[in-house]
């Protein structure tokens, strides 16, 4: 039966293959034609994927049992000695043929055009394993539309009422599915939304399939309104228990926890604060252990320490699917948790925004946090609190469109702000070369002004440690030299906004200050790691370097309390770390409880070296001197 | 098993108005049914049921003692179906239709379906669109037969078509019972040539079957008696089994199912002046058993 | 030739015996001659081949026709006679009816004589007349 079907279907749809062939044709010429302008190429490749392609699929599947209405041929097909779900399959394979053939042709278009071969990233159908997400709109979609309106199609013969009623259904999917994958994302649940994705993706025109073969098995096709009736029911059922499977499947697998993830670290000679998808911990490094403190969910969590508190941002739920930041404030210990401010109140001018980064003053009395997403974006954007909650005052920053923010540190009496900001790059700008601005607030008078402009990546300025005593040296940021063409290691003064740069050959990669504020490590582009000297204000060491993992540049190195530069060594794999001594001579190699491909974070705190693995989102810690490793998170 | 097919307690409703209810057919292997009924009351709604082309709502069908549900597929395998209105595929041609159906009959005899192609002058290449009605009953035939039914299920299917093809048709029918015991089952409401075949008779009317009888034991006693009386006519005859019954002046025509003696005898006791009784037709006998 | 009529009190298979018998008695059909198949006389005179059949099996039993091998029918040898001796009985059966209706209307014996005795002299002169 299968092959008569087959052969049969292929009559009957022929107007419906001479279509998609004659789209096929114009696509072919509108490639040819427009061979020279990359963006409208993009926009004809789009279109096919995401206009022609489905709306093929759904016309094919739509008009899948409308032959069987006219004239009384299901009654005909019912009468012969077959089982009506073979009749459902036969036809549905039958109809695929013809899918799978359309959309072959067309990924054959689009690997053979000329127009299209000079640009295979873009517009390459995944005939081999390219781009996951191109594989799934160009047969997936068509596929999962087909099987909708395949479905649907036995309740009438009228094709475009059951396309459109088939397209629907798809839209009011999709609406619900990303809100819910959106919640799980916005909630750190990455992996379980894409997850979510699928599986609904996959189940719901499962469900209007078996639906269909139900009501092929039960229903009085002569009466129509029953028919319809019939199928609705079994859709309900069916689209019923796939929802239960799926939130069986999340309590069963716990699919739906949230990615694990450390997000942010910040550590001092005392402990070592580092926020996670589970909330909010500390490794005190007196005694060595890990601790939980706080159970808030923590996006992005940010810390700040300063005196004996410990500030940090968390995430509440107002109602309905938004989330809302806090910033809350405990002592160092854990204990005294309180909540300083949220965005959930409609009245208040932080209203619906999240709070990141995050700064404490070195006297523990403010905390300033930029606000992102909020009701005015670009205005007002920094914000500085009292640490008892009162006082909430706004910043006009004047950079509308900001993009990146950090807060470099607050002044020596606490009343400046020294922020670095980004501008977000329009549609058109040549390049992404605008770089970064240096700002001081005052917080007082709410006076901005500039320090520096152009600086690069990594947009990253920073100040040593605070010390009761003083601080050394001035504000460290890499300048890009539009004339020299490279990138620049500068210090500000902030007080005389004096600059002094350190002059080498190749541009400056990465740096990083030392426990004392000292001195300066920093790495080059020419893979040369050297040490600036505050005191005596030159280079002291430069060396070049060989065998270690320099990727994530601000990241690759660290200083231990007691003087060495600490490096990730690369062998194929970063499996150990290695101590370089006072003269950038490699002292010790120490291997890692785990061996990674990527670049992982290093930080020193008191007697110990911390590492991530960024594969599995492990925290391990070594104690400098037992040498012994000890999982942290 | 004597029973091919039997239907206990079916009924059928399309929506608020019943169409039938009760219903319990059987069907006898080798024997002609002819199932009469008024147009619209039911008769093509019980033969969809029966070839599970639509479910029944209440009751059950039995093929050779097995019981059948609507997804039932392998029992029809050995029945054949001319439904009223023939469909054919558009496009197909008569070969095409038999290449079609041909894999999904066990039984399917392919030299059968080339004899009864010949016999019936079908072209093999000619496009079904173009045959008349005629000829594309024979084609249906063609298919059904080729299958070597144990049952053959007719709906109604030489209306509209002139006397010599359903004469043709009939006696193809006939031939197909001599040679292979096929048992009938056929839907009409053009009862004159059913009168030649049938052995059981079925009438369908309102709903119930008010007739299920072997069709000679109807023959036999069903009469019209045509009577007089003198002066005046008695009021009631006191016999019981009238189905018609007209009056005009002193001249009285009753219907009656089963005609007795006692019967006879009763009526004489009113010494009617006229007395005559007569046999019906087929068409007659229908007529009277759905005036009621 | 056998006619077939749906309209009368007489059964079918009745009719068929009656005209097989005629067929036989005509001369049509003579002894030890083979009868048309059940399915093709079925088919000839359109009518269900059990009716045929059954028709056949009572021939049988009266004797009139004979089956070999359980398949084809013959005439019987001594069908003839057979005849005869129905014929016999069948008039006798249309005289009594036709004395029955002379009775109803009121006609003594020698009356019905009378009538039967005219009625068979002018058959005579009119087959004179025409010379045979």
């Amino acid at each position: 039966m299968f092959n008569r079907m087959i052969v049969k279907e292929w009559k009957e749809k022929s107007g419906l293959f001479l279509f998609a062939l004659a789209g096929l044709v114009l696509f072919a010429l509108a490639f040819s034609g427009y061979s020279k302008d990359k963006n409208t190429l993009d926009i004809l490749a789009s279109t096919l994927l995401l206009i022609f392609l489905p709306v093929f699929s759904l016309l094919l599947g739509a008009s899948g049992f409308s032959s069987e209405f006219q004239d009384g041929a299901w009654a005909y097909l019912f009468s012969r000695p077959v089982k009506k779900w073979r009749v459902w399959l036969a036809k549905y394979l039958s109809l695929l043929t013809i899918l799978l053939v359309v959309i072959l042709l067309f990924a054959l278009l689009t690997k053979l055009h000329p127009a299209l071969k000079p640009a295979p990233d873009m517009f390459n159908f995944p005939l081999m394993d390219e781009d996951i997400s191109y594989g799934i709109l160009a047969f997936v979609l068509p596929l999962l539309l087909f099987t909708t309106a395949f479905s649907l199609s036995i309740l009438s013969e009228k094709t475009h009422a059951v396309a459109f009623l088939a397209a629907l259904v798809w839209i009011v999917l999709q609406i619900a599915v990303t809100e819910a994958s959106l919640s799980l994302f916005e909630r750190g649940m990455f992996s379980s939304a894409f997850s979510l994705v699928s599986i609904l993706g996959l189940l719901v025109p499962l469900s209007l399939a078996l639906a269909s073969v139900v009501t092929l098995n039960r229903a009085d096709f002569s009466q129509p309104k029953r028919r319809t009736w019939i199928f609705t029911k079994s859709a309900a059922v069916f689209i019923l228990a796939s929802i239960g499977l799926v939130a069986l499947l999340a309590l069963g697998t716990r699919m739906f926890q949230r990615d694990r993830y450390v997000y942010n670290i910040e550590a001092d000679d005392k402990a070592f604060y580092f926020s996670t998808e589970k909330g909010y911990f500390k490794f005190d490094l007196a005694e060595g252990r890990t601790e939980k403190l706080a159970r808030h969910p923590s996006m992005w969590g940010y810390i700040s320490m300063a005196g004996d508190k410990v500030v940090f941002t968390s995430y509440g739920y107002g109602g309905g699917w938004r989330g809302f930041a806090q910033l809350r404030i405990m002592n160092r210990d854990g204990k005294d948790e309180r909540l300083l401010l949220g965005t959930e109140n409609q009245e208040s001018p932080l209203y619906g925004g999240y709070i990141h980064p995050v700064r404490m003053s070195p006297h523990g009395d403010r905390v300033a946090f930029f606000l992102r997403y909020g009701p005015k974006p670009t205005v007002q954007d920094l914000w500085v609190v009292n640490s008892d909650g009162s006082g909430l005052k706004g910043y006009d920053l004047g950079i509308p469109d900001a993009d990146y923010y950090l807060i470099v540190g607050f002044g020596k009496s606490g009343q400046s702000l020294y922020v670095l900001c980004t501008q977000n790059i329009k549609p058109g700008d040549k390049d992404r070369r605008a770089g970064a601005r240096l700002l001081r607030v005052d917080l007082d008078s709410g006076q901005v002004e500039t320090l520096a402009d152009q600086i690069r990546k990594p947009y990253f300025a920073s100040m040593p440690a605070e010390t009761e005593t003083s601080w050394a040296g001035g504000i460290v940021y890499i300048q890009h030299d539009e004339a020299a063409s490279k990138e620049i290691l500068t210090m500000l003064d902030p007080e005389t906004l004096e600059k002094q740069t350190v002059d080498i050959e190749e541009s400056v990669s990465a740096f990083r200050w030392d426990k004392s504020g000292e001195r300066l490590a920093f790495l080059t582009s020419n893979s040369r790691l050297g040490v600036y000297s505050m005191a005596e204000g030159r280079v002291v060491q430069i060396k070049e370097i060989a065998g270690y993992d320099l990727r994530w540049p601000s990241e690759a190195l660290e200083w231990t309390s007691d003087d060495r530069i600490i490096l990730r060594k690369l062998e194929g794999e970063v499996s150990s770390i290695c101590f370089l001594d006072a003269n950038l001579a490699e002292q010790k190699a120490i291997r890692l409880p785990f061996s990674s491909h990527y670049a992982s974070r290093i930080w020193n705190a008191g007697k110990y070296a911390i590492i991530e693995n960024t594969e599995n989102h492990q925290l391990w810690g070594i104690d400098l001197e037992t040498e012994q490793w000890l999982r942290i998170y | 098993m004597s029973e091919l097919l039997r239907t206990a307690n079916l009924g059928k409703s399309f929506g608020r108005h019943l169409v039938f209810s009760n219903l319990n057919v059987k069907l006898s292997a080798g024997k002609v049914h002819g199932l009469l009924g008024l147009n619209g009351e039911g008769k093509t709604t019980l033969i969809r049921i029966l070839l599970g082309v639509i479910p029944a709502d209440t009751g059950s069908i039995y093929y050779k003692d097995a019981l059948l549900s609507f997804r039932s597929a392998a029992y029809k395998e050995e029945v054949g179906y001319i439904p009223e209105d023939p469909f054919f595929f558009g496009g197909m041609r008569v070969g095409e239709l038999l290449d079609f159906n041909a894999p999904f009959y066990r039984r399917w005899d392919g030299r059968r379906a080339e004899e009864l192609l010949k016999r019936f002058s079908l072209d093999r290449r000619a496009r079904i669109k173009t045959l008349s009605r005629g000829m594309k009953l024979r084609l249906e035939m063609a298919v059904a037969l080729a299958a070597r039914p144990a049952l053959l299920v007719l709906d109604d299917p030489t209306s509209g078509l002139d006397v010599p093809t359903r004469h043709d048709f009939l006696q193809d029918i006939i031939r197909e019972l001599a040679d292979s015991g096929t048992t009938i089952f056929f839907s009409t409401h053009l009862v004159h040539e059913l009168e030649r075949i049938v052995d059981h008779l079925f009438i369908l009317h309102r709903g119930r079957l008010i007739l299920d009888e072997a069709y000679e034991t109807v023959k036999n006693s069903i009469r019209r008696v045509r009577l007089a009386f003198p002066g005046d006519s008695p009021e009631t005859l006191g016999v019981d089994g009238v189905l018609v019954e007209t009056r005009d002046g002193p001249r009285r025509e009753i219907v009656v199912y089963p005609w007795t003696d006692d019967k006879k005898k009763k009526i004489d006791g009113f010494s009617p002046t006229l007395f005559h009784v007569e046999p019906l037709t087929l068409e007659e006998i229908f007529r009277s058993f759905v005036a009621g | 030739m056998i006619t077939i009529e749906t309209s009368g009190f007489i059964p079918i298979y009745e009719q068929i015996k009656k005209g097989v018998k005629g067929e036989i008695s005509l001369g049509v059909l003579k002894p030890n001659q083979p009868l048309p198949s059940i399915r093709d006389l079925a088919a000839e005179l359109v009518v269900n081949p059990n009716t045929v059949a059954r028709a056949y099996r009572e021939l049988e039993l009266e004797g009139f026709i004979t089956t070999r091998k359980g398949k084809a029918s013959f005439v019987a040898e001594n069908s003839s006679s057979l005849i005869r001796g129905e014929k016999e009985r069948f008039l006798e059966d249309v005289f009594d009816r036709a004395i029955a209706e002379a009775r109803k209307f009121g006609l003594d014996a020698a009356e019905i004589r009378r009538i039967v005795e005219s009625r068979l002299k002018r058959q005579e002169k009119r087959s004179e007349g025409e010379g045979k």
